[in-house]
């Protein structure tokens, strides 16, 4: 075990998977000299070369498509997005040829690929401050992955890589720097973090607050708020996959606490907590001492402004004000 | 047999349509194939044939009106069949296939401007229930006449929320109101205590500890909880289902049942039938074992009256009329027809309408009359090899004779041991209408009458 940041436990997983397996391939844009746009395959390109690493143009929807052929071809692309917001110009690909090719083809063929992307805000205005998961989550033949410790980074890629269905990775831009305990070295059957598979980060008795990526963290936080300030025992749930979502976990949890607070940072209206707690309500209508609740993104485009964006995005202060109306 | 004409789904967005016109006459022979009608959708006008041969005994909708995808329009049957009652008219509410409906709906379209058409079909009838009904919010359809029969009549069901308190709903989160039902606590005895009045899980229960009287307990294990970790799915209920759930849970919950089994040897009643049945259908039908056993029922209500009662409402009736039940298995459930004034009917004459019966259960062709109005019910699963069993008394009845299989065994005659014929049966009786004594005295004479079966035919 060693202390290291998610950036670099995305890096290792990536490292320690070409190594082990010859037909692991990169592209996306400058991916090579800079290391992507957050610098995760930094050195990637003088370790395994260009044909293993290879850069592309600006052009999302080839990146995909050229990655959907490669996959289906023999090889495990994991293809880089630099942020999710451009995910938006390779949406036919993802959509209407990595998730549909098995289904369409019988199964002869599989799309096993990993599109690595980046959701996240700071000061980046209304075009770059997107996270579309839920749209991603809501297609059938696509899998959706969104870690949010560097251990989850680096089991759940490694679980991506060799999983034969195109998975979409999402990391998120504030997570990069943060830094836990991640094991070393590849070892198939050990290693992975099974996709599908929430994790309970923290139990408690009063109230389950559900989230993922950066959100997580904020519902952690909010979580010692609560217990030191309002004697509140929450109990906090790693969603770590959005498509399939490992109801169990959740429902299980949701009838010990019987409150749920749902913590996302797309927008409100339409967002993956909407689903969420449909299929909650339905699952646990009889469990439910309150209405569950959510805490999402305002629903408006971001702001440049820091102040603007301060206000809309959500924090773990709204986490504990949704707590407190349930109270 | 009468073949129902439904208005089509023409295309996968149909919900409803129309009839331009009716191409063939009520009353007038038809093939199959055969256009009859044209309807018209959102989209086009298109004819539609018939499925069945024979003749339009009857239209169900008249040019103009709209109605829902899969609602009949017209009735296909034989020149000289009778059509039920029940297939006349509409399933639906006049407000979706009456012309006048329709066209006052239309004006309001009008109205509007050409926004697509949106009216009645598409809109439950939910707009009509009173503002009461918010405490059920799937609103009861109501059962089909021959369910109501055969649930008894009473079809009000009881919304499983509490009663509304005077002046509005109660406010009360699900898993509370879980807890209330659970504990037999009204809603609105308890004090709220969650956010914007809302009573939460915890007042229930401090309720529950202060000892509030638990005025409306209701029977346990009502709602089990489902276990999530052990798929399953639920299924969708048949109004037969619904009726069958519905009717046995409230008895086997609500009437003291107890059980008294015997044994009768039925040597010569077998060898009676046998003989019986060398007559020819001209005189009798092939008969039965539960012929006998039905005839025996008769002779035995009439001659123990205080078994010929029911428990119904708050008090107990005694009925002069034996009036037997006879469960059929259909592949769906079971049905229940009657036969009435058992008393006055010879051997002959019940074995024929038994069989009846049995025949038009078997094609859904019986009256709704003639699924009420029983004392007593039989039930014989002996055909499926099960040697003895208990059943369930149906509400308004006072009594159910479950019978077994005939089997071949050895039996003691006079000290030696010999081939017999034995059938055990078990009367289950509400103990509200009669006592055991009472209860053993009637069935010792029903076996005799079945071991002694010339008695049936008097």
């Amino acid at each position: 075990m060693a202390v290291i940041s998610y950036r670099d436990a995305v890096r290792g997983a990536l490292r320690d998977e070409m190594l082990r397996d010859q037909r692991v391939i990169l592209m996306g844009e400058s991916i090579t000299g800079y290391g992507g746009s957050y610098a995760v395959t930094k050195g990637l390109i003088d370790e395994f070369g260009p044909k293993r690493v290879m850069e592309t143009p600006i052009a999302e929807a080839g990146i995909v498509g050229f990655a959907v052929g490669t996959a289906m071809g023999g090889l495990l692309p994991v293809a880089e997005l630099m942020t999710v917001n451009f995910a938006l110009l390779a949406l036919d690909q993802i959509v209407n040829s990595a998730a549909k090719f098995h289904y369409m083809f019988g199964g002869q063929w599989s799309v096993p690929l990993v599109i690595r992307t980046v959701s996240g805000f700071g000061q980046l205005g209304p075009t770059h401050s997107q996270t579309f998961e839920g749209w991603f989550a809501s297609v059938p033949g696509l899998k959706v992955v969104m870690p949010s410790t560097p251990a989850d980074a680096r089991g759940l890629l490694l679980a991506a890589i060799r999983d034969p269905d195109p998975v979409i990775f999402i990391e998120h831009s504030l997570l990069y720097s943060t830094k836990g305990e991640v094991a070393e070295g590849a070892d198939p059957g050990q290693d992975e973090i099974p996709i599908g598979k929430a994790k309970v980060v923290r139990e408690g008795r009063d109230v389950t607050l559900v989230g993922y990526s950066r959100m997580l963290l904020q519902a952690l936080q909010a979580a010692e708020v609560l217990e030191r300030d309002d004697g509140v025992s929450c109990e906090v749930i790693d969603l770590r996959t959005l498509r399939p979502v490992d109801y169990p976990t959740v429902v299980e949890s949701v009838r010990r606490t019987h409150q749920v607070v749902l913590c996302g940072e797309d927008w409100r209206t339409g967002g993956f907590g909407a689903d969420l707690l449909s299929e909650i309500q339905d699952r646990c209508f009889d469990e439910l001492d309150g209405p569950v609740q959510r805490v999402a993104m305002r629903d408006v485009p971001m702001a440049y402004s820091r102040a603007l964006e301060k206000v809309l995005v959500p924090t773990s202060d709204q986490v504990v004000e949704a707590v407190r109306r349930l109270n | 047999m009468a073949y129902e004409v439904t208005m089509p789904q023409m295309g996968y967005d149909m919900t409803e349509g129309s009839i331009n016109r009716w191409l063939v006459e009520e009353g007038a022979p038809v093939e199959r194939g055969d256009v009859i009608a044209s309807i018209a959708t959102e989209k086009a006008d298109i004819d539609i044939e018939a499925y069945a041969s024979g003749v339009l005994k009857k239209i169900l909708v008249q040019p103009g009106a709209k109605v829902p995808v899969g609602q009949p329009i017209a009735i296909i049957g034989e020149p000289d069949e009778a059509i039920p009652d029940r297939a006349t008219a509409p399933e639906k509410p006049a407000a979706e296939g009456a012309p006048e409906a329709s066209s006052t709906k239309d004006k309001a379209d009008d109205g509007e401007g050409d926004r697509p058409s949106e009216d009645g079909a598409k809109k439950p009838a939910s707009n009509q229930i009173p503002a009461t009904s918010e405490e059920s919010p799937e609103a009861p359809t109501p059962l089909p006449e021959w369910a109501q029969q055969l649930a008894g009549g009473a079809t009000q069901s009881t919304p499983d929320g509490p009663p509304a308190a005077p002046g509005g709903r109660v406010k009360a989160s699900p898993l509370a109101r879980r807890r209330a039902r659970e504990l037999g606590i009204e809603l609105s005895a308890i004090r709220a205590t969650g956010p914007d009045g809302r009573i939460r899980a915890e007042d229930v229960e401090s309720a529950s500890r202060g000892g509030v009287s638990a005025p409306q307990a209701r029977p346990a294990g009502a709602t089990a909880a489902i276990d999530l970790s052990d798929p399953s799915e639920p299924v969708q209920l048949s109004r037969m289902r619904e009726a069958i759930a519905r009717r046995m849970a409230e008895s086997n919950s609500s009437i003291p049942h107890f059980h008294l089994t015997t044994e009768a040897r039925m040597g010569a009643l077998l060898q009676l039938r046998a003989e019986l049945n060398q007559l020819g259908e001209a005189e009798l039908p092939k008969v039965s074992v539960t012929d006998f056993v039905i005839r025996a029922m008769a002779l035995t209500l009439q001659r123990h009256p205080n078994l010929n009662a029911a428990w119904i409402g708050s008090g107990l009736r005694r009925f002069s009329q034996s009036n037997i039940a006879l469960a059929v298995a259909l592949p769906d459930g079971l049905v229940a027809p009657v036969l009435r004034g058992c008393q006055g009917l010879s051997f002959s004459e019940l074995a024929r309408r038994a069989h009846d019966l049995a025949a038009r259960a078997k094609s859904n062709r019986l009256h709704p009359d003639e699924l009420s109005g029983a004392h007593t019910a039989i039930s014989n699963l002996g055909m499926f090899g099960v040697t003895q069993f208990s059943a369930i008394i149906t509400p308004g009845q006072g009594s159910v004779l479950a019978v077994g299989e005939v089997r071949e065994v050895p039996v003691v005659e006079a000290g030696q041991l010999v081939p017999g014929h034995q059938m055990a049966m078990t009367l289950a009786i509400d103990h509200r209408v009669t006592d055991g004594a009472e209860g053993a005295e009637a069935l010792a004479f029903l076996r005799w009458c079945l071991e002694h079966p010339t008695a049936c035919l008097v």
